[in-house]
């Protein structure tokens, strides 16, 4: 009996070969596979899931926020890490930028600064008799002080 | 161990106390046929038995969500059949193997399987069937060997019963064809 596209109710009769070939299930399984797979793998199934499932409630709720924090807390204490830098001494600082030839000093320019610093620190002949009237005042020994030095 | 209906199990499997139990019953229920299901798609042992593990997982993860609209056990042929269909397309990727040698390799590997005693007919049924395209060869299992009606295939496949009619014309067709030359 054929349907209305031509496709026979029962395609083995149209199949004479296969129809004489008897049908059994040639393949087998290891010795008692199907008891073991009760008594071993099934309590592992149930176990090993009953963790997967514990595991993907709790990390919607804790793992992924807590894993949120801790990639922020590493960023931050890197940028930290890395601006924190430690303060340099004016001689370090001196020796990196004479020495490293960041810039160039003249020495005409250095002499002349120089000479300008010591003349405007040492005292004026005013000062000088200030000093005097005041040593006089208190009765100081001018070679005493310099013998001290 | 007792046999419940499968409506009965789902319903013991809705119940928090009784889960565990339910799901032990349900795979000590269908583990077989869904064995032998897998074996015929994967032909290889430890291949069916890896594929039997994975669908019994994704059966726990997905009984609670189960709404009972088709049959318990045609739900789980579903999942059976898509995990040997994808452990099947992951084989290819894996080994770089083209589309249709992974199946000339399976029938290879049955002639030294110390878990296949077919004779030469039953061997060369075998690789017949190895050479269908990959919806012929489920309709023509599920269909010669497991003798399942039209509708419960249709249930699994998601296809027509008019495609599946076709299909299974077609197949055995071919093998007919395929065992008379060869």
């Amino acid at each position: 009996m054929k349907n209305k596209n031509n496709i026979p109710e029962n395609p083995l009769k149209d199949a004479p070969f296969l129809s004489k070939i008897k049908k059994e299930n040639h393949f087998l399984t290891p010795k008692n596979y199907f008891e073991s797979l009760d008594e071993v793998r099934l309590d592992k199934y149930l176990n090993k899931n009953k963790l997967t499932i514990i595991f993907d409630n709790l990390s919607y709720r804790i793992f992924i926020p807590l894993a949120a924090c801790v990639a922020i807390f590493i960023l931050v204490f890197n940028y930290n890490l890395k601006t924190n830098k430690t303060s340099l001494t004016s001689e370090q600082v001196y020796e990196t930028l004479v020495n490293e030839d960041y810039i160039e000093i003249e020495d005409d320019l250095l002499y002349e600064t120089y000479y300008e610093v010591t003349q405007s620190s040492s005292p004026t002949l005013e000062e000088n008799d200030e000093y005097i009237e005041y040593l006089i005042e208190n009765d100081i020994d001018i070679n005493l002080i310099i013998a001290e030095l | 161990m007792e046999h419940y209906s499968d409506d009965k199990l789902l319903e013991m499997f809705r119940d928090e106390k009784s889960r565990n139990n339910a799901y032990a019953l349900i795979v000590h229920k269908h583990k077989e046929r869904l064995y032998w299901h897998i074996r015929r798609i994967v032909i290889n042992h430890d291949d069916a038995d890896d594929v039997l593990q994975n669908t019994l997982i994704k059966t726990w993860k997905g009984l609670s969500n189960f709404k009972a609209e088709s049959k318990l056990y045609t739900w789980l042929y579903r999942i059976a059949t898509n995990e040997s269909i994808t452990f099947l397309n992951q084989k290819r990727k894996r080994f770089f193997i083209p589309i249709v040698d992974v199946e000339q390799e399976l029938a290879q590997s049955l002639e030294s399987d110390e878990y296949y005693t077919g004779d030469e007919i039953q061997l060369k049924l075998q690789k017949a069937i190895l050479t269908l395209p990959e919806k012929q060869r489920l309709v023509f299992n599920m269909k010669y060997y497991e003798e399942m009606k039209y509708e419960e295939i249709a249930d699994i496949l998601g296809t027509s019963i008019g495609a599946l009619k076709a299909s299974y014309h077609h197949a055995v067709k071919k093998i007919e064809i395929y065992l008379t030359a060869n």
